[in-house]
């Protein structure tokens, strides 16, 4: 009797201490939590410079709509190339469905504004102390953007191109 | 003093802006904020939507009505009537504020709308921010 009331202690402990988490390899196919925790973690190891394994996150994000993993394959792509970041708080402030801004934040538009901000397209500190970048496109529109603090402010595209006179005012 | 009209408010705000700025003048969220205001003639505002924005805050405020971000671009200052100058300091608080709201509160333009709350009777949070805004309305009307 004592060991039959053993054998049953031990069947209760072992399924009370079985970890009842999806496996890393099944995740991603769940609701937003699920989803959540994969935005985390590719945002975490892109902080951690550690690129292969944000990708391989990314990859686990079935769910993820085809243009949220292309923003993020971006971001991953843009902070290997060193690329100056976004300040995330300033995102709704930049994509707007305005004139001057980009209506979406798409991986394409990130790419545009974040490839302007080079050494090569710096125009000068305006008289607030942003520190102004832009640049033409080939069928004429001119990128804009501002930087301050290490982070990208704001930005856009003018279809009519500013002077650097009035860009910097 | 007279009523003005939304060109000659924003204006006003601009140069109640730079007054904040010259109190202190530090870059950083509040010294964005300006910069994007800043109108360049013949242009508009430095960030194009800042124009519209404005626009967009007088009308709620005349209105009640909220002007959608695509819409925003088709307002001109015929959509919107004169303002005194009360009105036009609530128009530019509402503006600031919506700002401030859409880049996640930041404290240096919070502290700044704290400073500048207006209860009508009892006037400003801080009594200096009515005093700066009647003297840049006194210049606005002057130079008209």
């Amino acid at each position: 009797m004592r060991r039959w009331m053993s054998v049953v202690l031990v069947a209760v402990v072992m399924t009370a201490c079985h970890p009842r988490y999806v496996p890393l390899d099944e995740r991603g196919v769940g609701g937003s939590g699920s989803l959540d925790s994969i935005r985390a973690r590719v945002l975490a190891c892109i902080a951690a410079r550690n690129y292969d394994q944000a990708r391989e996150y990314l990859k686990l994000a079935a769910d993820m709509s085809e243009e949220e993993q292309a923003r993020f394959e971006q971001m991953i792509s843009a902070a290997e190339r060193n690329l100056v970041p976004f300040l995330e708080k300033a995102l709704p402030h930049i994509f707007r469905q305005r004139a001057g801004h980009f209506a979406q934040d798409t991986a394409a538009a990130r790419e545009l504004i974040q490839a302007t901000v080079t050494e090569a397209n710096f125009v000068g500190l305006s008289s607030k102390g942003s520190q102004v970048y832009a640049r033409l496109l080939d069928a004429g529109a001119q990128i804009w953007v501002h930087v301050y603090n290490g982070t990208i402010r704001d930005g856009g595209r003018n279809d009519v191109p500013w002077s650097v006179a009035e860009l910097l005012q | 003093m007279t009523a003005m009209n939304p060109e000659q408010t924003y204006q006003a705000v601009l140069g109640f802006l730079e007054m904040q700025w010259e109190q202190r003048p530090v870059p950083g969220e509040f010294g964005l904020f300006c910069d994007y205001c800043t109108y360049i003639p013949g242009k508009g505002t430095k960030d194009p939507a800042m124009w519209g924005d404005w626009l967009a805050a007088v009308k709620k405020l005349q209105t009640g009505v909220d002007v959608p971000d695509p819409a925003r671009d088709a307002l001109t200052p015929d959509a919107v009537k004169p303002l005194d100058s009360e009105q036009a300091y609530l128009a530019m608080f509402e503006f600031i504020k919506e700002y401030w709201e859409r880049v996640s509160r930041p404290a240096e333009i919070g502290d700044l709308l704290g400073r500048m709350r207006y209860s009508p009777g009892a006037g400003t949070a801080d009594p200096e921010m009515w005093k700066r805004w009647l003297a840049v309305v006194e210049k606005v009307q002057a130079n008209r």
